[in-house]
């Protein structure tokens, strides 16, 4: 089920302090070729060819944090090396020297002794802390399957994590070149302030370029052409759901980046032409849970995070979803399904709108409650209870009806309008379960309407259009 | 420590999220409802159907949810076990982005709103029953974490930002013994605090022919008669 390919040797930095992410990137651009922003301050890139160059992993290191340390504007630098970026993450994190390299082949010893608390699911962090797990090698002792059934895609991802097999599971494709989005400026830009509501429109219009198509960017490459015919480029790595908004912040930062550097670094000219390129595209349906970090970009996944987190907390099967079903009853068409089984981030089947043998005309009632759940009654003129023959042939018009909680005395309303019976016969080939019953919608002169089942002498209300 | 350098990339994020996450001040509202509060529905506010017979209240409530479902957000019913999934379908809540919170008690009740205010757009609940200093401390904290609440059977210790009223006017296709329901005319008003505080009123089939919200007449504002 888990990939078993061995992610690739990655280095992740951070630095503090930082305003914008161009000093870094310039400094980090001596060493290597292909650097990858993942925010403000933090930055990836696959680590082999530089190491090599360098004599080793510890040695590149050693060289990039001086270089780094000098850079202006970096408070403190944190470096690390891993297999894959999450490894690469947590080994960034380190107490001590500053960087550390996790050598080859040893991540997933290395995490087994990392708190729990490094997997940002608080839900599912906070469940596990109560079952005694404290460590990522304690969860990794769990089987993948219990892990699965209990927490669903976001356990399974948990653990992918844990264990140290990272991220991508769906490799991004490579983006076709003309995906790209570009726009000229005809008086040459020399602060973001002048083009803030170009550079959004520009991003929504790739958003909605690659969302047409399902897809959304998984490496955007911003690339700025100045009056002078200087170019410049940068690749930001693009995690988690991907809206238009994260878009336009990361060109408006990247553009403040080569803007606001003194004179001596910054573009000659100003810009003149600015394009989003994507490289890599994964699709969209495919939600890439990233158990760090920038999935707390998209309040659809923060809400389902609240949802994870509270059904962890609460009775299980307390939260539900709806689910297409079919059948005659009201109460049974959508069925709810305990939210912890569902993949919420997948998008489900449209409900066949297919029409079923008697079922109740529209409209539907926007209250439905369970078979049998409230009482009813419901009497002729002389006062006598309503009631169907065998033949389904009604004894007399209901007059007045009364519902469960409203007193025998006071709480009779009268019948404005009514229509029924409408008999059903429900699994007529099932002896046992053989259930014989008949339908009436009765409004009364409250102005509340009804639908209410008599079954063996018994009125109930089985539904309210309210 | 990692750990607290953990807390501090999350931090970090955190904060830039809420520079880049969508920070729109209203939800979407269906057209023939926008009437009611001269607009969209705005985040943060107390939305209170008020209980009286013959209501339209659960289809008005599922009515206002449904824009903001159908853009993608996550609408929660809590406590509202009896919630028609068949009419919520019909008056357009995308059921993709419905979850039902059943709660058996106030402390699961302030759990959850303590869980969910915040992180989702939207909570629909019914039966809401808290003290005065709960209700207080869960509208400051929907005004300040831009959720707005619609709440049925529910009476607010603190004054609701709007509250709406919705009686049915007529039923439309039930006869004396034939027929079946098919359209209820429903007259709304709402009033509220503030910039709501003009009376408004509004007239839509709830449901018409489709099972949806339609508007039954252009809208009349009517004037505030208010004591000096």
């Amino acid at each position: 089920m888990l990939a078993t390919a061995l992610p690739t040797r990655t280095t992740v930095i951070w630095c503090s302090g930082l305003d914008h992410n161009e000093e870094v990137l310039e400094t980090l651009g001596r060493y290597v070729a292909e650097i990858e922003v993942l925010s403000l301050g933090t930055f990836r890139f696959a680590t082999i060819g530089p190491a090599r160059y360098f004599g080793g992993e510890e040695a590149f290191l050693a060289t990039l944090f001086t270089a780094l340390v000098e850079t202006p504007g970096v408070q403190t630098v944190r470096i690390g090396t891993a297999d894959g970026l999450f490894s690469a993450l947590v080994a960034s994190s380190q107490p001590g020297s500053g960087s550390l390299v996790v050598p080859r082949g040893t991540s997933p010893k290395f995490l087994a002794s990392q708190p729990i608390d490094w997997l940002a699911s608080s839900g599912l962090v906070s469940t596990l802390k109560l079952l005694g797990i404290e460590t990522l090698g304690d969860f990794t002792s769990l089987s993948l399957k219990d892990v699965v059934t209990r927490f669903g895609l976001e356990g399974q991802q948990a653990y992918q994590l844990a264990s140290g097999q990272d991220e991508e599971t769906i490799k991004p494709t490579l983006a076709p070149s003309d995906e790209s989005v570009a726009v000229n400026f005809e008086v040459p830009v020399n602060q973001v302030e002048q083009v803030i509501f170009i550079v959004k429109s520009l991003a929504e219009e790739l958003h909605e370029k690659l969302s047409k198509q399902f897809m959304q960017c998984a490496l955007l490459s911003i690339q700025a052409e100045t009056e002078y015919g200087e170019t410049l480029s940068r690749q930001w790595r693009q995690s988690g759901l991907i809206s238009s908004k994260v878009l336009s912040s990361q060109v408006r930062w990247q553009l403040e980046g080569w803007l606001s550097q003194p004179a001596n670094k910054r573009p000659h000219g100003g810009i003149t032409r600015l394009v989003l390129m994507p490289l890599e595209l994964r699709p969209a349906s495919h939600y890439q849970a990233q158990l760090w970090g920038e999935e707390l970009f998209s309040p659809a996944h923060e809400a389902i995070k609240a949802f994870r987190r509270l059904s962890s907390l609460l009775e299980p099967a307390s939260l539900k979803v709806p689910q297409w079903r079919g059948g005659r009853d009201f109460g049974r068409q959508i069925s709810l399904v305990p939210l912890e089984h569902e993949d919420l981030t997948q998008p489900k089947a449209a409900p066949e709108q297919k029409p079923w043998p008697n079922q109740l005309p529209l409209p539907a009632p926007a209250t439905v409650y369970g078979r049998k759940t409230v009482q009813a009654w419901v009497v002729d003129r002389q006062g006598d209870p309503v009631a169907v023959s065998g033949r389904g042939m009604l004894s007399a018009p209901p007059h007045l009806v009364r519902v469960e909680g409203q007193t025998p005395k006071t709480g009779w309303s009268e019948v404005q309008s009514w229509a029924g019976p409408w008999p059903l016969s429900e699994r007529w080939w099932n002896y046992q379960n053989h259930r014989r019953y008949a339908r009436f919608q009765l409004v009364t002169t409250d102005g509340v309407a009804r639908l209410m089942v008599l079954e063996n002498g018994h009125w109930w209300v089985e539904a309210l259009y309210d | 420590m990692g750990l607290a350098k953990h807390q501090a990339v999350l931090q970090h994020l955190q904060e830039l999220d809420g520079v880049v996450s969508p920070k729109g001040t209203h939800l979407p509202l269906l057209e023939p409802l926008q009437p009611l509060f001269g607009g969209d529905l705005p985040k943060g506010w107390v939305v209170s159907l008020a209980a009286q017979a013959g209501s339209a209240n659960s289809s008005l409530a599922l009515a206002l949810a449904a824009a903001t479902t159908a853009q993608g957000s996550w609408v929660v019913a809590l406590g509202w076990p009896s919630l028609g999934l068949v009419a919520a379908h019909n008056l357009g809540v995308n059921l993709n982005r419905l979850v039902i919170a059943d709660v058996s008690s106030s402390e699961e009740t302030l759990l959850a709103l303590d869980i969910l205010v915040g992180s989702v757009e939207l909570i629909m609940v019914n039966n809401l029953r808290l003290n005065g200093r709960e209700h207080r401390h869960l509208t400051s904290r929907l005004r300040t974490r831009g959720t707005t609440l619609i709440s049925v059977n529910t009476s607010w210790h603190t004054t609701p930002d709007i509250t709406l009223w919705a009686s049915t006017l007529s039923w439309e296709g039930l006869g004396n013994g034939h027929g079946h329901l098919r359209l209820r005319r429903v007259n709304i008003r709402s009033r509220g605090r503030r910039k709501a505080s003009q009376e408004r009123s509004v007239q839509v089939w709830l449901p018409g022919p489709e099972g949806k919200v339609e508007s039954a007449s252009s809208p009349v504002p009517v004037t505030s008669l208010r004591a000096i």
